[in-house]
């Protein structure tokens, strides 16, 4: 064989060869470290119990499953006013006797707490700070045992005279200033009043103890 | 989204886009043209000109050798030899040398004024090419294939309607543009609202409004060469990638065949490129080794006018020929670059600052080799192509909500081989086809395919093709998918003309 002809044979199979070792594909790991590989549909998706965002896999929360791109509850969960999952109001609030333990049994609000206005409503027991309770709630660290407290019914509603606030937790008519009612009867040692409302001494204007806004109190 | 790609891939893109190839087989030239004894062209081979020898590729995807008379299969795997006489359709450089030189040798005769001279010397041209295509797909109506936009009628389609636009500067510089004109988008399916056909109707301001429907121009390539010696020449602008056959050889006319092979339509290296190149042959006797290599914005959402990134693509290409057993060419490509796709960036007016998005980003390489071998009448062509691409941390494209792109591996190759008869100038052949599309997300159920074609290739005319093919395609593993009257069979005639 001439050598031209050799070295033309030998340039041409040194180009034909492919780059061996130059690939830099891994059919093994076509996804990265964070994605897996799902065959069925040839994609690349985060692993059970995280989503994609921006190209980063984040695991979902507690009480979350990973739904396509998103997080959402799980089944019985609903997500709650803090953005987590949690499992639904229900109950609370709900009517029930109080003097009947087991009245709101089964229920995530299972304690059935009396109100100022004597009936009695399911509740939240065992907090000790209003955070722990759910929304407009307030802990009643005076009880025992403490519960979370409704907002007053009947706070703020517009009066004339006590028959008008009659059977609500805001069962006194302050006709003279507000002409709203208000929660009588508080104690100012324990100031037993809800969230940003403050037990008021009014005896000298022959009213009773009444909780009135922070800082409307007269001196 | 699917489907549409699904029929792409089974049928054939050049239903819809005809094969903008030639690799295979110039048209049969009236004057034939000694190998090896013409300086190199570097331009790209435009289609042949109707009287014009027909120029084959080189490494560098510039024209070379024109046709002997009557034989194109000869002339398409004389790009081992040197570059031939220049024809009409390469106007530039040393392609055009000898009308060059005829015409220098007449205008130094003449009286006139310079220009006139020059423009004697180097004129600009305008040529072309064209196809009309017929098919008769057989699948059930519903049939994925449908998806392409194929619907399961006979129908015919103008293919390419290409024009080329070149000017030879003088004895090293040179220009060549090539344009496309389409009728899309209309009645393509539209990517905003899928499911519903764009519609480019209009009315008419110059008829009273009555409607007509508009069309696209696409650029083609747009290049300046420069040619220092035969062993190296310039271009720049953006040129069809130097790879394999059916890249460079451009031109329904020219092609043996109607369709262009999946891995050439696929892209798995990318058709075109913007940027430099170098290239240039040498030869010695019957040898010829031949060399391109290229930096370029690689692939991108808009790469004839930005690179999204810093890194540039690199593109390589050796080849050699041996013309002592017919003519005989191998070659092989290389590509590496990144791919980035980004949103268009947004000032931000509280902090005078401009910020964008990266929404995909890839690495990609390539290689491919090639095989011609031109023997009396009998002509081989093969192409194997690879290609990978892997994000290594960069950006997964979304393919739906919390799914992305896994890294991809695609490769195949096709054998095509056919006989120029002395009967009428016809010239049956055959393609096998193998294509593995690798974790393509758009059509999971098919992994690979299969293709076989037989045809009958008529050079009518110096400048009139014709041309009739039976496709049969199968999807080996797609069986969950694709029922057995899902396979593909098309019966499919075109018609080219280069003018």
């Amino acid at each position: 064989m001439p050598r031209r002809f050799r070295a033309a044979w030998a340039v041409s199979l040194l180009m034909v060869l492919p780059p061996v070792g130059a690939c830099q594909f891994e059919s093994s790991d076509v996804c990265g470290p964070e994605l897996e590989f799902n065959s069925g549909v040839n994609v690349c998706q985060c692993k059970a119990g995280s989503i994609l965002v921006g190209g980063q896999c984040v695991a979902c929360a507690e009480h979350e499953i990973a739904v396509v791109d998103k997080c959402e509850c799980e089944t019985g969960f609903v997500r709650g006013a803090t953005g987590t999952c949690e499992l639904p109001i229900v109950g609370l609030g709900d009517s029930c006797d109080p003097d009947q333990a087991s009245s709101c049994a089964g229920k995530k609000y299972d304690y059935c707490a009396r109100a100022r206005a004597g009936d009695g409503y399911c509740t939240q027991s065992a907090c000790s700070a209003s955070t722990e309770c759910p929304a407009g709630y307030t802990c009643a660290i005076w009880a025992t045992p403490a519960f979370c407290e409704r907002p007053p019914t009947g706070l703020g509603q517009t009066c004339a005279a006590s028959t008008d606030c009659a059977g609500k937790d805001a069962s006194f008519c302050e006709a003279f200033v507000s002409k709203a009612c208000l929660v009588p009867n508080c104690d100012l040692g324990r100031n037993d009043c809800s969230d940003t409302f403050g037990c008021c001494d009014l005896s000298k204007f022959a009213l009773p103890n009444l909780c009135v806004p922070i800082g409307m109190c007269p001196k | 989204m699917r489907g549409t790609r699904l029929a792409l891939l089974l049928v054939l893109s050049a239903l819809v886009r005809t094969p903008r190839v030639a690799a295979q087989e110039p048209v049969p030239t009236p004057e034939p043209t000694e190998l090896d004894s013409a300086p190199a062209a570097t331009p790209e081979e435009p289609p042949p000109a109707p009287s014009a020898p027909v120029p084959a590729s080189s490494a560098s995807g510039a024209p070379e050798v024109a046709a002997p008379a009557g034989d194109a299969a000869t002339t398409a795997s004389a790009a081992t030899s040197p570059p031939a006489t220049p024809t009409k359709s390469e106007p530039t450089a040393d392609s055009v040398s000898a009308a060059l030189v005829a015409n220098e040798a007449d205008a130094s005769d003449a009286a006139g004024d310079t220009a006139s001279e020059d423009v004697q010397a180097h004129p600009f041209e305008i040529y072309g090419f064209a196809d009309i295509y017929f098919a008769a797909p057989f699948y059930r109506p519903n049939s994925p294939y449908a998806a392409a936009g194929l619907g399961s009628h006979t129908f015919f389609s103008i293919g390419n309607f290409n024009l080329y636009l070149s000017k030879s500067l003088d004895e090293s510089w040179s220009f060549l543009g090539e344009v496309r004109f389409l009728y899309a988008p209309n009645g393509a399916n539209d990517p905003a609202n899928p499911g519903t056909r764009i519609s480019t109707q209009v009315g008419d301001y110059a008829d009273i409004d009555r409607p007509f429907r508009w069309g696209a121009i696409e650029v083609e390539r747009l290049h300046v060469d420069y040619r220092h010696s035969e062993l190296f020449s310039l271009r720049l602008g953006q040129w069809l990638t130097p790879y394999g056959i059916w890249n460079i050889d451009h031109g329904s006319p020219t092609v043996i065949a109607i369709q262009r092979p999946y891995i050439v339509g696929e892209e798995l290296f990318p058709e075109q490129q913007t940027g430099l190149q170098a290239f240039g042959q040498a030869f010695a006797g019957d040898l010829k080794l031949g060399y391109a290599l290229g930096v370029s914005n690689g692939r991108g959402p808009m790469d004839q006018q930005r690179d999204l990134d810093y890194d540039k693509a690199f593109t390589g290409r050796l080849e050699a020929g041996y013309n002592g057993l017919g003519d005989l060419r191998v070659g092989s490509s290389y590509y590496r670059g990144r791919y980035t796709n980004a949103s268009f960036p947004l000032i931000d007016a509280s902090t005078a600052s401009a910020d964008r998005k990266v929404l995909e980003q890839y690495y990609e390489q390539s290689f491919g080799a090639d095989l011609q071998w031109d023997y009396e009448k009998f002509l081989l062509r093969s192409e194997f192509a690879y290609s990978e691409r892997w994000y290594q941390g960069g950006v997964r494209k979304v393919v739906s909500p919390g799914q992305v792109y896994p890294d991809r591996r695609r490769y195949g190759a096709y054998v095509l081989a056919g006989y120029r008869t002395p009967f009428f100038d016809l010239m049956p052949y055959a393609i096998l086809q193998h294509y593995v599309l690798g974790h393509d997300p758009v059509l999971p159920q098919l992994d690979r395919l299969r293709a076989y074609h037989a045809g009958i290739n008529w050079a009518v005319t110096p400048s009139v093709t014709a041309k009739g093919e039976y496709v049969y395609v199968i999807f080996p593993d797609a069986a969950s998918l694709l029922t057995e009257r899902d396979t593909l069979h098309l019966v499919q005639f075109q018609l080219a003309v280069a003018f």
